[in-house]
């Protein structure tokens, strides 16, 4: 059975991971906020791989507790030496395109189920390639940019709030993601007769199992189903006037994927 | 050279007026020298010299007096000479302008800088990087008019192709001509995607002196890589700084510690396959919208969307989920999740346009 020993590798000789791990550590005692939730990383859990003299030395400075390692990623026995095969996930973030694909090929190869995130620069033609050769997530940085920028362009009001609400933790606000079980009390009910009606919370999405499609602005008609997910909208007390089961639901949910929980 | 209007402008004239004149100087010169001939005899005496067909039913020989022959034959031969390879010459400008799709390219151009002149609430982008054109893109998709301003001919050549729905101006964006041509006066929002922070850094400053002069009223938007430049660039006039390598970050950050699946906001924010995004709309003063109530508005039954939150225009708080006995005024800001369609319908409704 595999093990994992809860390491991160971090490769690359681009500027992305001394931001990454500055934006990891450099936020004190809070931890860093996810989309989903709060997270504590431990410097200790972090491995560093770079032939970049300038990112080796910054990074023994400000984060002692980091293994920094100066070797190339791109040979397999450094990867094996620091543990690929039980580690949790792996970063890629090297300038040239083809040495991430290349990386991201060999620590698939080593390990099967870790996690890859590779950066990229030229997305369109990259990203499938990434992709077959296991990457997880690929990341094009001008992509990133690009999308902030049109949504500061045509909905500047919606992105700070959007900010406020998901990215602090003392508004009063929360979206949720609640998956339908079997078992789930509102099931076959409409909309407007689930408790979340009743206890005023807004359902703007559902996915459902049966199709790829999400269904946004449900009419309050909708019959809720078994294996549906619902985005739900709303205050904090409001979310506690739901009953015991969903709530345990819902912070089940929050730590892990519905989908992947259940099947 | 490809492409600069004016340029090509200049090259076309002169070869029209070349051509005119030799013409004109061919049938004036045999008119004047040859008694016998009528003006139109001359031109057509002219026209089968140039053309090199030379039926010789009419020649400066045989249809000259013998007094009149040898200035007719000397005016002959300089025309055939000089004449001929000077019309050649800019009869070879003309095609070539017209085959190999100058032409059509020109009236493109300028049919572009007429739309462009229509516009008004539009968006500018400068810079037709991948992050520009990835803007360009996800504009394209919402239908928002906008426009690509950069240097380079090629890049925006590369982007837009034969897409005829992509705006675009080549020229020098600290330019104010260029920024006119842009309809820079009406715009919304202008953003800065140059790779460069010193020339995005000078742009800021160029557009802000700009506005201030000609009393623009737009907003500018640039992407900032390194956290040094960031207080540059709010000095300069920046109104709104996206911080890309710290989202990039952040971004992997992300993807390290949620789970497998891709989440709703992910697909929210960018899914290519089903056009939906969360939105907002501004009421303004005139629409139907402006003080009713909530439930009164109709907006689930005319559009089919659910306002997800309102900004209160007169506190400025945020109202999730709100309730129907909301009384909507004008300046409120509407949030919602929807596809292209409704959003329109929406957009109609409460901006009254």
């Amino acid at each position: 059975m595999y093990k994992t020993n809860g390491k991160t590798i971090i490769c690359g000789n681009t500027k992305y991971p001394l931001y990454l791990m500055q934006q990891l550590f450099n936020t004190g005692e809070e931890g860093v906020l996810t989309i989903r939730k709060r997270v504590f990383p431990k410097q200790k859990d972090f491995i560093l791989i770079t032939d970049e003299q300038e990112l080796i030395k910054t990074c023994s400075n400000s984060f002692s507790g980091i293994t920094v390692i100066n070797a190339e990623a791109s040979d397999d026995e450094v990867l094996i030496e620091q543990g690929i095969e039980n580690a949790d996930a792996i970063v890629i973030s090297y300038g040239d395109d083809r040495e991430n694909l290349l990386i991201t090929l060999s620590t698939r190869q080593l390990n099967p189920s870790i996690k890859i995130i590779v950066t990229c620069s030229m997305i369109e033609t990259m990203r499938p390639k990434l992709l077959r050769a296991g990457a997880d997530s690929v990341i094009s940085p001008s992509t990133i940019s690009g999308n902030k920028m049109a949504a500061q362009l045509v909905r500047p009001s919606t992105t700070a709030f959007l900010e406020e609400f998901l990215h602090s933790e003392n508004n009063n606000f929360s979206a949720q993601e609640i998956y339908i079980s079997k078992a789930d009390q509102n099931l076959g009910l409409t909309i407007i007769n689930s408790e979340y009606a009743r206890a005023s919370l807004l359902i703007l999405a559902i996915s459902r199992d049966d199709t790829d499609e999400i269904l946004y602005n449900p009419p309050s008609s909708y019959k809720l189903q078994k294996g549906d997910v619902l985005l739900v909208l709303g205050t904090i007390p409001n979310f506690q006037k739901l009953s015991p089961y969903t709530q345990y639901h819902l912070k089940d949910l929050e730590i892990d994927d519905p989908k992947y929980s259940t099947n | 050279m490809r492409g600069d209007i004016s340029n090509i402008n200049t090259k076309i004239v002169i070869a029209i007026i070349q051509i005119i004149l030799i013409f004109s100087i061919g049938t004036f010169g045999f008119n004047y020298l040859l008694n016998d001939i009528t003006l139109l005899e001359a031109l057509y005496l002219t026209v089968i010299t140039l053309t090199t067909v030379g039926y010789g039913d009419i020649s400066p020989y045989a249809n000259a007096h013998p007094d009149e022959r040898v200035p007719a034959l000397i005016f002959a031969i300089i025309l055939m000479i000089f004449g001929m390879s000077s019309f050649v010459y800019a009869a070879g400008i003309l095609t070539q302008y017209v085959t190999s799709g100058e032409l059509k390219r020109h009236q493109r151009l300028k049919k572009m800088l007429k739309k462009i002149s229509r516009f008004s609430e539009h968006y500018i982008i400068i810079g037709a990087s991948e992050t520009g054109c990835y803007i360009a893109d996800e504009l394209s998709l919402l239908k928002r008019p906008y426009v690509i301003i950069d240097t380079s001919f090629k890049a925006l050549d590369d982007y837009a192709g034969n897409d005829k729905s992509i705006y675009y101006i080549q020229g020098d964006a600290t330019d104010e001509k260029t920024l006119l041509k842009a309809g820079i006066a009406k715009a919304k929002r202008v953003a800065i995607t140059l790779p460069s922070p010193k020339d995005s850094l000078f742009l800021i400053m160029t557009l802000k002196e700009l506005a201030t002069k000609n009393g623009w009223k737009f907003e500018i938007i640039a992407k900032c890589p390194t956290a040094l430049f960031e207080k540059k660039y709010t000095m300069a006039g920046v109104d709104y700084i996206i911080k890309s390598d710290i989202s990039v970050a952040d971004q992997i950050i992300n993807e390290l510690y949620r789970p497998v699946s891709k989440t709703f906001l992910d697909r929210l924010r960018n899914d290519k396959t089903q056009i939906v995004r969360i939105d907002e709309v501004t009421v303004s003063d005139e629409s139907p919208l402006a003080n009713t109530l909530l439930k009164n508005s109709q907006i689930k039954k005319k559009t089919g969307l659910i306002i997800c939150a309102v900004k209160d225009f007169s506190t400025g708080n945020w109202h999730i989920n709100p309730d129907g006995d909301y009384l909507l005024g004008s300046g409120d800001i509407l949030v919602f999740v929807g596809n292209l369609k409704s959003s329109q319908k929406l957009r109609r409704l409460a901006e009254n346009v």
